[in-house]
């Protein structure tokens, strides 16, 4: 090993084999998935609307997925789908019509794959989230997202209608006679959140109901499944 | 006529090499190397101030919740970039360029276009610093300055890496040690890879779904095939030299690198689940398998170390560095084949545990590997000895490390196993104390951990500021004639 050309070589064949087999190989076959087309005749994914991509944009700028993974793991490998953060395994296929794609590498924070889908996660809830995540979900370690409203002063006596409907406490030094207005950034990135579902069911990820669950595991353990299940789905 | 020929090639004067002296060789180095070595010092404690800014915020959501520049996700992308852009990329490509010149035996080729070189790669971290505050970050690991900046990096990185390439043409010791081979290999995949990630992740419209592909192979080369090969070649040309001994085995070495770079090339999906499934299956079966070439590597240290001339050993200041970063190495490469079983992984698995081990290969293996060497060569650049207070910056290091990585990885155990425990919300509420806040202890230590790091980072600052000034009165008379011996 003492020829520059030879350990040349050998490092140029290793790399290439590595660049072709994860990143020339990926682009060809991903390149070609086309959305699957379901029984309904419906196809999924469906494209994302302006409002949806422009919240992904806002996603990405404050580093959400620094703390959010959104790899909803199968049945069996961990309890993210006991802990109702989706109806199944999140498949890279749900990220299709993506321009980015947010797996993620640690739970600081839940799983986001399946948070358009939780009850509770309403549009008003996630807009008081942003605002000071501690006013829904107390002990919550996420930051707040001031910078993402608008403080303003009442016009005419009449509130505005997007104005967040604040208990005294989580007002934040906001002054009487303001309200707080989510711009457009927030809203935009609260749409893109709720758009998040990955439930319906695909081939190789499919929901499993609880009939299918019944049937496959005896009837106790399948209560037993359904009790823990309560506290996890209020508790997110 | 065969005769004849036998005369004439006996006549023929041996070929003699005149090597230049290790002295003029440091000396051609000095002064690209000086500034790459004191600016990624400096990033390496912006990093961890940014590091502890973000630990801090853990614990006090509310804190600079105002300043969008400084919320949580820019944070802790800004003090991972300047890690890796500013300290270890930076200190590494310095270390990288003297041993070239070393160990080729010749002088280092444009070392004043290194120093121009040096100078642009950190206006690019500080841009990169800057972008990311207003926005502009990326969501991939390793590669979270935006994407604009990466051709500074890389016209930055073409300078000082043709300087490293020439010298390394120009060896005049034709034997191609060990070490090199693994920083030719560093310096062959960073170009690659840059480019690759600029252009698939930023510069052109790819499809969403290939982005966590390209962006997990990036870091994974990143860290494997950038950074780890020069910290190996830190501890194959250190090992043997302070030792006083020859490599144990050459064979070995081939063995172990070879198998090392097939195995590197393909590891870093072990824990993406949500990708087809076979790369993350790939990359678990070989990053278990990379045991073999770890083991081989550090088998061909401990012969070539173990029970030869310690004392000798000891009195350079880099070898406590040296020996940390070869057993973190090992652990490292423990940590990896844990990391790949599945039936860890249902546990640990998306949880602090894998920061806890990236984090160890980046300071423990990685860093140390480079402060083993800044302790070696800055010496050799000045002719000045390091102050005395090198132990305290040792200590402190070893403290940090050992705190920021131990609770992590205990942190991530306790994470993930209450993650899979459905008794337990996620966020606390009367009843149980939730998920998140489980961790936030753990989190706590690791701050103290960060913050041993930075006094430990600010003494290594503040001693290779003492050497520079004398250096400096020495060479041309600047500045006082006190701090000089």
């Amino acid at each position: 090993m003492n020829n520059g050309i030879l350990i040349f070589i050998g490092v140029l064949l290793t790399m290439l084999w590595s660049w072709y087999g994860f990143v020339v190989n990926n682009f060809r076959t991903l390149g070609k998935v086309e959305p699957d087309t379901l029984l309904t005749g419906e196809r999924y994914p469906t494209g994302r609307s302006g409002a949806q991509n422009q919240g992904q944009e806002v996603y990405r700028a404050n580093g959400c997925a620094s703390c959010h993974t959104m790899q909803v793991r199968v049945k069996g490998n961990g309890a993210d789908i006991e802990r109702g953060w989706g109806k199944r395994n999140t498949v890279l296929r749900d990220f299709l019509q993506d321009d980015h794609v947010f797996l993620g590498q640690v739970r600081v924070g839940p799983d986001l794959a399946g948070i358009g889908t939780r009850p509770y996660a309403t549009r008003e809830w996630h807009l008081l989230h942003l605002w000071d995540p501690r006013s829904v979900v107390p002990n919550s370690l996420m930051p707040r997202y001031p910078y993402l409203f608008e403080v303003r002063k009442i016009r005419g006596g009449v509130p505005s209608r997007d104005a967040l409907q604040l208990a005294p406490q989580f007002r934040h030094d906001v002054p009487e006679g303001s309200e707080v207005v989510p711009t457009a950034e927030a809203n935009s990135l609260v749409t893109y959140l709720m758009s998040l579902q990955s439930d319906v069911g695909l081939f190789d990820a499919p929901v499993l109901t609880n009939r299918v669950a019944s049937a496959a595991a005896p009837a106790a353990q399948t209560n037993e499944t359904a009790e823990t299940n309560a506290p996890a789905a209020t508790n997110q | 006529m065969t005769a004849h020929t036998t005369e004439v090639r006996a006549e023929r004067p041996a070929k003699t090499v005149v090597y230049p002296p290790p002295q003029e060789i440091d000396y051609s180095c000095r002064k690209p190397l000086l500034l790459l070595f004191t600016a990624s010092v400096a990033w390496l404690i912006v990093s961890l101030l940014f590091g502890i800014l973000a630990a801090v915020k853990m614990h006090a959501p509310g804190m600079l919740a105002d300043v969008a520049a400084l919320t949580y996700g820019r944070v802790a992308a800004i003090s991972s970039s300047t890690l890796l852009y500013g300290f270890l990329s930076q200190a590494g490509i310095a270390i990288a360029l003297w041993l070239f010149a070393r160990n080729g035996k010749t002088f280092l080729v444009l070392p004043n276009a290194g120093i121009g070189g040096a100078i642009l790669w950190n206006i690019a971290v500080l841009a990169g610093v800057l972008g990311i505050m207003r926005g502009g970050m990326n969501h991939f690991p390793a590669y979270e300055m935006p994407y604009e900046i990466t051709p500074v990096f890389l016209v930055a990185f073409l300078i000082l890496g043709l300087s490293g390439l020439l010298t390394f043409v120009a060896r005049t010791e034709r034997e191609v040690y060990p070490s090199l081979w693994f920083l030719f290999t560093a310096f062959f995949v960073f170009p690659w890879i840059m480019t690759v990630a600029y252009t698939l992740l930023g510069r052109y419209d790819v499809r969403g779904i290939f982005e966590p592909i390209v962006s997990t192979w990036f870091a994974n080369q990143f860290v494997m095939l950038w950074l780890a090969p020069i910290a190996l070649a830190v501890i194959f040309y250190l090992l043997p030299k302070l030792s006083g001994q020859p490599l144990y085995s050459r064979p070995l070495a081939i063995f172990g690198f070879w198998l090392y770079l097939l195995g590197a090339t393909a590891s870093g999906f072990q824990n993406y689940w949500a990708l087809p499934g076979w790369m993350p299956t790939l990359s678990a079966t070989v990053n278990a398998l990379l045991a073999i070439p770890v083991l081989a590597i550090v088998y061909n240290w401990v012969k070539t170390s173990w029970k030869h001339n310690r004392a000798r050993r000891a009195k350079d200041p880099a070898n406590k560095y040296l020996v940390f970063s070869a057993w973190a190495f090992v652990i490292g490469g423990i940590l990896g084949v844990i990391l790949s079983c599945p039936a860890f992984d249902r546990v640990i698995g998306m949880t602090v545990f894998v920061q806890g081990s990236a984090m160890w290969t980046l300071y423990a293996f990685i860093g140390m590997a480079f402060f083993a060497a800044i302790y070696h060569i800055v010496p050799r650049l000045t002719e000045i000895d390091w102050p005395r207070t090198n132990k305290v910056h040792f200590a402190l290091s070893v403290a940090g490390i050992v705190l920021v990585t131990g609770a992590l990885l205990l942190g991530g155990i306790v994470q993930g196993s209450a993650i899979n425990d459905l008794n337990i919300p996620f966020a606390t509420n009367a009843a149980a104390k939730g998920v998140s806040n489980r961790v936030v202890p753990f989190i706590g230590i690791s701050t103290i951990g960060l913050i041993l790091l930075l006094i430990a980072q600010f003494a290594l600052l503040a001693n290779l500021a003492t050497m520079m000034k004398a250096y400096c009165y020495r060479c041309c008379g600047i500045g006082s004639r006190e701090v000089a011996r």
